[in-house]
């Protein structure tokens, strides 16, 4: 996004080394050098001053401080978060270990076709339906902002 | 809410944050819980200037903090933690604005740092503070609040980051990805449309 809103006049140097000398980052030589301009222009005083004082009240925001209560809320999801994605990790490669045998052992039994592919529709739908369910939860839980409020 | 907010916790110290980011990348869960409580304030705060209210921005900064977790076995010891974190968080916030399709109206009506929902903020002791200033502070922080308020989001962004975390310019154009120079302009113009947004209250404090 360009710097310059329309209507506006970008920074002129001046502007620049007065916005770096408030900040502190100007090395020693551009800071003595900008502090000479500074003794000889009482319009550049006055803007620095101005612009000093705009400063110290942004510097006097408020912050924003969760509560005991949102803390402790915070650490129990934290931790069960944690837990719960190294769970489904291992759920998930229990359930692909006992999926591929009990393929591998459908397939080469003497069940007649039909049995087969029923086995395998059924376990098919249910992988869906558990999927598009988890997924639906994933998505709306997340930022759900009301999933801590009693009901 | 009738649960008291947390007082403001003390900055910390750079010796003892490398410390704390030695343990938990160590897997001490003591360092890393330290570490969160020292910054989440200040990261809720951050996150208030990209969403429309302190849920929200609770929920960002406890994102962030997952997501500072999951990786911190890529973040390299002896490096700043805060431009590394704020990126995080940053990500997170932009990431959430596009889900929720906000990102276009973020500056338009995204009140930050202040308390427009009921919500707790850390003061100063009320006991230590006169009233006659407490009502002043209250004024000014309001006005405050309202001006940033107005501001465009890329110019929130970079005045919390400064004036607020206090980040040098080498940090906020790592955490915005941005040149050096374009920091200083940024918050060139950002300052001065701060400035015009409070020209009238400045006036009126003379």
């Amino acid at each position: 996004m360009s710097e310059v809103q329309p209507g506006e006049a970008p920074a002129t140097e001046r502007q620049l080394l007065l916005t770096a000398w408030l900040d502190g980052e100007l090395d020693p030589a551009e800071r003595a050098r900008f502090e000479r301009m500074l003794a000889e222009d009482p319009e550049l005083a006055a803007d620095a001053a101005a612009q000093k004082e705009l400063i110290d009240l942004t510097r006097s925001l408020s912050v924003l401080e969760p509560t005991e209560a949102e803390m402790r809320r915070f650490w129990a999801s934290f931790y069960n978060r944690t837990e719960w994605q190294v769970a489904w990790i291992l759920l998930l490669l229990g359930v692909a270990g006992l999926l591929g045998e009990g393929l591998y052992l459908l397939i080469s039994s003497a069940l007649s076709w039909t049995v087969k592919a029923a086995v395998l529709s059924t376990l098919s739908g249910g992988a869906l339906l558990i999927w598009n369910t988890a997924r639906l939860k994933m998505r709306t839980s997340r930022f759900d902002r009301y999933r801590g409020v009693m009901r | 809410m009738s649960d008291p907010p947390r007082s403001s916790r003390p900055e910390l110290h750079p010796a003892e944050e490398i410390r704390l980011i030695a343990g938990a990348k160590h897997g001490d869960h003591g360092s890393f819980e330290e570490l969160v409580d020292r910054y989440m304030g200040k990261a809720m705060t951050v996150a208030r200037a990209y969403v429309r209210n302190r849920e929200d921005a609770l929920e960002l900064a406890q994102e962030a903090f997952y997501r500072v977790y999951r990786s911190l076995d890529r973040f390299r010891e002896g490096e700043a933690f805060a431009p590394w974190f704020y990126r995080i968080l940053r990500n997170t916030c932009l990431n959430w604005l596009d889900k929720h399709k906000k990102r276009r109206h973020a500056s338009l009506d995204a009140p930050i740092g202040g308390d427009p929902d009921g919500a707790p903020m850390s003061h100063a002791d009320p006991s230590t503070v006169r009233p006659e200033r407490q009502v002043e502070q209250s004024e000014e922080q309001r006005m405050l609040r309202a001006a940033l308020d107005r501001l465009p989001l890329i110019h929130r962004e970079i005045l919390l980051l400064r004036h607020f975390q206090d980040l040098d310019y080498a940090s906020i154009a790592q955490v915005l990805d941005i040149p050096i120079g374009t920091v200083m302009s940024r918050l060139f113009h950002a300052r001065r449309k701060l400035k015009e947004a409070l020209d009238a209250y400045m006036e009126g404090r003379k």
